[in-house]
């Protein structure tokens, strides 16, 4: 009962310590600008939408006080966000989960270098290869393209994909798919109606960093893009009026943002509870 | 027969390619600032009214700015035609041959000699004094500084600042003079103090901000004419210097030591203190009742102060910004870019510049009563240009800058004495340029 | 007894699933990284200036030598150790005290751990940006919490003790989210029966905790550690947000040092030498955790 209640008050605190700096950031962009850097801080305020409203052009003449000039760029931009996170997160995860069930039900030579291989990518300084890619991007045709990007994403989020898919799937015990062998069905067909089945709070748990990942990246989107393919975040950290920081409308800009990544994870919380269920058959 | 097929092909291919070509887009990379916006907007109202191009602005924030300059440049991409380029990395572009050097199409196509020539000499020359230019002046940038109006006029200010130090309270001419008046603002127990600066390591905030303050105490970053760096840059007179410029932290609010341009406005907007260095090119931010709205009109501007010398003049330096326009040698649009730097140079095109509240690029604007008046901020923007100098022109300029900014920054921060300070920048500056071959 | 011919068919069938399920991923990666990877490493041995050079030349090892025995590069390398060491072992215990916490589900289990996720769903820029402003000395929010408790005032970003500290918090706050949720469905996936085994044998919590669940969750908690030093090691954006590497050099982190070479300088061919440097050291360490891995599988 102790132990219950000394809980109960650690989530609490856990959750105000993570939650807090979130709220501020709403909190922010309901605030009229003299309140945002009012000292004491304020926690009670009159709101106002209007930085929603000059983030979707709904209130343009709004933003021109604070020195912005011609239409926000958000909302064309949000979309592509939404294309290029959500179709590199798909493959990376099918690509990952496919790689990580091969390496870990089948002995593949080199297995361990291949492995540490596909890590490796993931270890290079981005900045360096900023350049290189560029150059290979422009050969290919593929700048300010949505294909270069979600390639690109797609091909940073494979190493993590990889491993995290394979921790979950060495985790499935391989009687599963012996009794489907011995049932009749071939290999391919264990493994998607089995074994992928089973796999699902790994491959929910995979999405979630893959699609984060993605969404947020910054750099290689600024620099392999200047319209057509520009994702949200370089233009939300670009919101400036004639005071500098903007802060208001991008408090609004990253609460928009912020949204479908919650509502996606919250979501996919069911399969990762699954979990508990498919632990008590093992072994 | 099929020859003749390959060549309509072949011809087809080429005309569809010129057609696509003719399809004008010009296409400008710049940073997110109030004076891009203006020329954005002035280009999209008259620029393609007159011309039929349309203009598409690439705007990204400072901290990124560099970054995608450099990587669109190295890679000799056609993205863009024209970048509002800083004027730092015109040595670098220059010498890798990315802008296109523009001297005698200038000479032949506009009014050169309207230009106003010390803005155009720093932002389109390079080698300096070398006559040669690869860009024209775009934003015209110097750092002032903001004063509450409402305290320096208030009388019973005046009364105790003129009883506490024996002259009147007024905008100051001298650095001792702005000592003072710093000091006397300072006041703690009411979470007020006398001014906010740039004592930051993030970009080149604490350069920016000292350089002033060192050139007007009498030292320099080399000797006169040359690459020598020690007794010159640490002489007594630049230990003096930085010694003055750490303790003004004494009149800065507890905790401003990461101070830059942003954060200058918002203690300014919120009442924390009394006087703010800024660019010019964001004092827009200070007059703007949106965005400083208790003191929007409470705001008055000065240059920044000197030092006065034996004869009794006042020795005042300006630390050098702003952007030109360069146009990229990779551009697909050459004509288009020509156009336009034809029409920016354009005397109709300035006044409206101007009307909007950028300044001028040409002299006879610049001195115009038109100018001066426009905005609050503008008087101290056109005085300090003649104060302005440059820091460090050769391309090792960013290896000598990071130098300055982590030994200023330390300095400020209270990490080492200012005498610690200067001789470690000298030490690593002469070490620099030993490598590069400009000492032996 | 299989015949041959069966044998057989299941070693093709098993050949084509590993080069169908395995083919793809290799390819993309040495598509996509190899010829970067080349690239750099070719610069690596010249003294190209991307902006500012027309012509390369070889140099040899020479920006390799000059990298190291430059004595600033140790510091900073020693800043970012410090770093790494604080960030990542503050994230490795609460992450995985926070999913000892949340293993049994209560009513708004799924609310509570969808939003405890948050802080890692926003970019490192916008982290970067807002954690400045609460960490303001005048305005900030944590220095008005601290008053309130009547404490004094903390100059989080430049008291050159502290800063780095403030960078590791922002950094903890951002990433124990990824621990906690790794080691969370790790924890998730331990068979019940064994802890009820192990019930009958009126084991105690602590014999349960460390023969069942530190060696069912290991391999995956160690996972997450890895990908979070690997990441680490290379953070940028939220010093370059919140600091510039100042005051003086206290923040100054290996990859701050490193994008100053490559986009203030230009100095490419040097940048890269540093980079694979950089890349040797994380891929050493590394190597380390991925056999603590392997050891754990066993």
């Amino acid at each position: 009962m102790v132990w219950k209640m000394v809980k109960g008050i650690l989530i609490v605190l856990v959750l105000i310590f993570f939650l807090l700096p979130i709220y501020w950031i709403v909190a922010t962009s309901f605030k009229q600008w003299p309140d945002i850097f009012a000292i004491p801080p304020k926690f009670v305020f009159r709101g106002t939408f209007v930085h929603y409203l000059t983030l979707f052009n709904i209130r343009p003449e709004e933003a021109a006080k604070f020195g912005q000039v011609g239409k926000s760029l958000f909302p064309p931009r949000f979309l592509n966000s939404v294309v290029i996170a959500g179709i590199s997160t798909v493959l990376s995860v099918a690509l990952g989960t496919f790689s990580a069930y091969a390496f870990s039900r089948f002995r593949v030579r080199g297995e361990n270098d291949l492995l540490f291989f596909i890590l490796s990518t993931r270890m290079l300084p981005p900045i360096v290869v900023g350049i290189p890619f560029f150059v290979v991007y422009r050969a290919l045709g593929l700048i300010d393209t949505h294909i270069g990007l979600i390639l690109l994403y797609m091909t940073f989020n494979l190493s993590f994909s990889v491993w995290l898919m394979k921790g979950f799937m060495d985790e499935i015990p391989r009687e599963f798919e012996e009794a489907a062998l011995i049932d009749g069905y071939t290999r391919f067909e264990a493994f998607f109606k089995v074994i992928l089945p089973q796999a699902l709070s790994g491959i929910a748990a995979t999405a979630v960093f893959c699609l984060i990942a993605a969404w947020n990246e910054f750099f290689f989107a600024l620099i392999l893009t200047s319209e057509k393919a520009r994702t949200a975040p370089p233009s939300i950290a670009a919101i400036q009026g004639t005071s500098g920081i903007n802060w208001g409308q991008i408090a609004a800009g990253v609460t928009v943002f912020l949204l479908p990544v919650v509502v996606f994870t919250f979501f996919v919380r069911k399969y990762l509870a699954r979990g508990l269920t498919f632990g008590v058959i093992k072994r | 027969m099929k020859r003749v097929l390959g060549i309509v092909l072949v011809l087809l291919v080429c005309l569809s390619g010129s057609v696509f070509a003719q399809e004008k887009v010009l296409s400008i990379l710049c940073g997110e600032y109030t004076p891009g916006h203006w020329i954005y907007e002035l280009a999209q109202q008259d620029f393609t009214a007159k011309t039929g191009i349309q203009v598409k602005f690439d705007f990204v924030a400072w901290a990124q700015y560099t970054d995608k300059i450099l990587v669109t440049l190295s890679a000799h991409d056609s993205s863009y035609d024209i970048i509002v380029g800083d004027s730092q990395l015109l040595g670098a572009a220059v010498s890798g041959g990315h802008y296109v050097e523009l001297t005698d199409w200038l000479k032949e196509n506009i009014a050169f000699d309207k230009l106003a020539p010390r803005p155009q000499k720093l932002y389109g020359e390079y080698p300096p004094d070398s006559g040669r230019y690869y860009g024209v002046s775009a934003v015209l940038d110097v750092p002032i500084i903001a004063y509450r109006k409402d305290l320096f006029e208030d009388p019973n200010e005046q009364a105790a600042f003129k009883a506490k130090y024996g002259y009147d309270l007024k905008v100051p001419e001298t650095w001792e003079e702005f000592r003072d008046i710093a000091e006397f603002f300072t006041r703690p127990e009411k979470n007020f103090y006398g001014l906010a600066y740039w004592p930051a390591k993030t970009f080149d905030a604490v350069t920016m901000g000292f350089q002033p303050v060192l050139w007007s105490f009498g030292a320099d970053y080399h000797a006169p004419g040359g690459y020598e760096v020690e007794g010159y840059l640490n002489s007594d007179a630049g230990v003096k210097a930085l010694e003055f410029y750490v303790g003004l932290m004494k009149f800065a609010p507890p905790g401003s030591e990461n101070y830059y341009w942003n954060e200058c406005t918002q203690a300014f907007s919120q009442g924390l203190v009394a006087m703010a260095f800024q660019w010019g090119s964001w004092a827009e931010g200070f007059v703007n009742p949106a965005t400083n709205p208790q003191y929007y009109d409470k705001v008055g501007f000065f240059p920044f102060p000197g030092k006065r010398a034996e004869d009794g003049t006042i020795r005042r330096f300006a630390s050098h910004g702003g952007q030109g326009l360069n146009v990229v040698t990779y551009s697909r649009n050459l004509d288009a870019a020509y156009e336009f730097i034809k029409w920016w140079c354009d005397e109709e095109t300035q006044k409206k510049y101007m009307a909007m509240g950028g300044v001028p690029i040409l002299t006879d604007l610049l001195n115009s009563p038109e100018f001066l008046n426009a905005k609050p901020y503008n008087k101290a923007m056109a005085e300090s240009f003649q104060y302005v100098k440059d820091f460090w022109t050769i391309p090792e300029y960013a290896a000598l800058l990071e130098v300055t900014q982590k030994y200023w920054s330390a300095a400020c921060a209270g990490m080492m004495s200012p005498k610690e300070a200067m001789d470690a920048v000298a030490r690593e500056h002469t070490a620099i340029l030993r490598e590069a071959g400009y000492l032996k | 007894m299989k015949s041959g011919a069966q044998l057989y068919r299941k070693e093709i069938e098993e050949y084509r699933m590993k080069l169908f399920f395995i083919g793809p991923t290799i390819l993309v990666l040495i598509v996509m990284n190899v010829f970067p990877l080349i690239w750099s490493l070719g610069l690596s041995f010249t003294n190209y200036s991307s902006l500012v050079s027309r012509k390369i030349s070889f140099v040899g090892f020479a920006n390799y030598a000059k990298i190291l025995s430059d004595p600033f590069i140790w510091k900073y390398f020693q800043i970012t150790a410090r770093l790494v060491v604080v960030a990542v072992g503050v994230e490795f215990l609460l992450g995985f005290g926070l999913a000892l916490l949340l293993k049994e589900r209560f009513r708004g289990w799924g609310l509570v751990t969808t939003l405890m996720l948050i802080p890692m769903m926003l970019s490192p820029v916008v982290v970067g940006l807002f954690w400045t402003f609460i960490m303001d000395a005048n305005f900030g929010l944590l220095n008005f919490f601290l008053s309130f408790f009547g404490l004094r005032r903390v100059l989080w970003l430049t008291d050159p003790k502290i800063a780095l500290y403030s960078i590791a918090l922002v950094d903890i706050w951002m990433w124990t989210p990824f621990v906690m949720l790794i080691s969370l469905t790790g924890l998730l996936a331990i068979p019940q029966s064994l802890y009820e085994a192990a019930d009958i044998d009126m084991a105690s919590f602590w014999f349960k905790f460390r023969r069942i669940t530190l060696p069912l969750v290991s391999p995956l908690l160690i996972l997450a550690v890895l990908f979070r030093v690997i990441d680490a090691f290379k953070m940028f954006d939220l010093v370059f947000i919140m600091t510039g590497g100042g005051p003086g050099d206290v923040t100054e982190t290996i990859s701050m040092s490193l994008y100053r070479l490559a986009f203030n300088k230009f100095k490419t061919g040097e940048s890269c030498a540093m980079a694979y440097i950089i890349l040797i050291l994380i891929i050493a360490l590394s190597n380390l955790l991925v056999r603590w891995i392997r050891r754990t599988r066993v």
